[in-house]
């Protein structure tokens, strides 16, 4: 067994050398220990690379991290991953829903109180005021301390606002 | 020749010209939940929310994927981050991107990620915006 482990990296990757009980031989399985679901296995330390580098470069979040760290008999070998993401998840694909609160009432709140909150942002749940403030890190501090998981977030336009024509 | 289109729903917006054609939008990411307002932009290639959006959400900004977009004011930072997104009952996993800087005005559902999975109707006049998937 290879225990994959590196202080500076940011994936850390256990590859192992096991039985096949399908086949005569050995198999080698890549598991990223930070995303215990990503697994792959090659007939070879290289082959599971391989399958893994693959499995990383299927979602942009996996993308983030660009650095395996492999650990051979004691020698630690670096091995940089272009984990470029899918095209695929540029274009997006359908998922099923998330079922998001409804918004009906806080956006009905926000038409009885923007001019009053013009300029700050504000968080609600539902029609209920959580935190407002022109500092959006002072509103995310709050609802965070409220241990909510959902919220509805905007930032009200100041009342000189100009008519919106493109960025 | 006529030609009909069909469509799922229908979302009646705001009828202030200033509001833009805006649809309440959801995006989740690591289990947090962020529901907010963005303009249906035909003209944006991407999906773009403020970085107060992605501090809302959690996100680790700047472990995304960079881009530069180009804008009417010159070129604006984002990072793109894979969330699921739901506008008006459809519900999309892509890649949005999020503005280095603070102070965004506008969070925009542009093609890329959303709009190119939709078919999409709209009647100012009436402030109605229709969807469908387009493969519906």
């Amino acid at each position: 067994m290879q225990s994959v482990a590196h202080p500076h990296t940011e994936v850390q990757v256990l590859l192992t050398e096991e039985a096949n009980p399908d086949q005569a031989g050995e198999v080698w399985r890549a598991v990223v220990l930070q995303m215990p679901h990503l697994k792959a296995e090659g007939e070879s330390r290289e082959q599971a690379l391989s399958a893994i580098k693959d499995l990383l470069s299927q979602s942009v979040r996996h993308a983030e991290v660009i650095t395996l760290a492999l650990a051979n008999g004691g020698d630690t070998e670096e091995t940089l991953v272009n984990a470029a993401p899918a095209e695929n998840m540029f274009e997006g694909k359908f998922a099923p829903s998330i079922n998001p609160p409804d918004p009906t009432p806080s956006a009905q709140w926000l038409r009885e109180h923007s001019t009053e909150f013009a300029g700050q942002y504000v968080a609600l749940d539902g029609d209920r005021l959580i935190a407002h403030s022109a500092n959006a890190a002072e509103v995310v501090a709050a609802v965070r301390s409220t241990g909510l998981r959902a919220v509805f977030f905007t930032l009200i336009p100041p009342a000189d606002a100009l008519p919106f024509a493109g960025f | 020749m006529a030609i009909q289109l069909l469509f799922d729903q229908f979302h009646r917006y705001s009828d202030q010209p200033e509001d833009g054609v805006v649809i309440p939008v959801s995006l989740v990411s690591g289990g947090l939940l962020v529901t907010t307002h963005a303009a249906v932009d035909t003209g944006a290639s991407v999906c773009l929310f403020s970085q107060e959006t992605a501090l809302m959400l959690g996100l680790d900004l700047e472990r995304g994927v960079p881009k530069l977009l180009g804008t009417l004011a010159g070129p604006l930072e984002a990072f793109g981050h894979e969330v699921t997104l739901e506008a008006l009952s459809l519900t999309v996993q892509s890649v949005v991107y999020f503005a280095r800087y603070p102070g965004l005005s506008r969070n925009l559902l542009g093609r890329q990620g959303w709009l190119r999975k939709l078919r999409l109707g709209l009647v100012d006049y009436e402030s109605l915006v229709y969807l469908s998937r387009y493969d519906s």
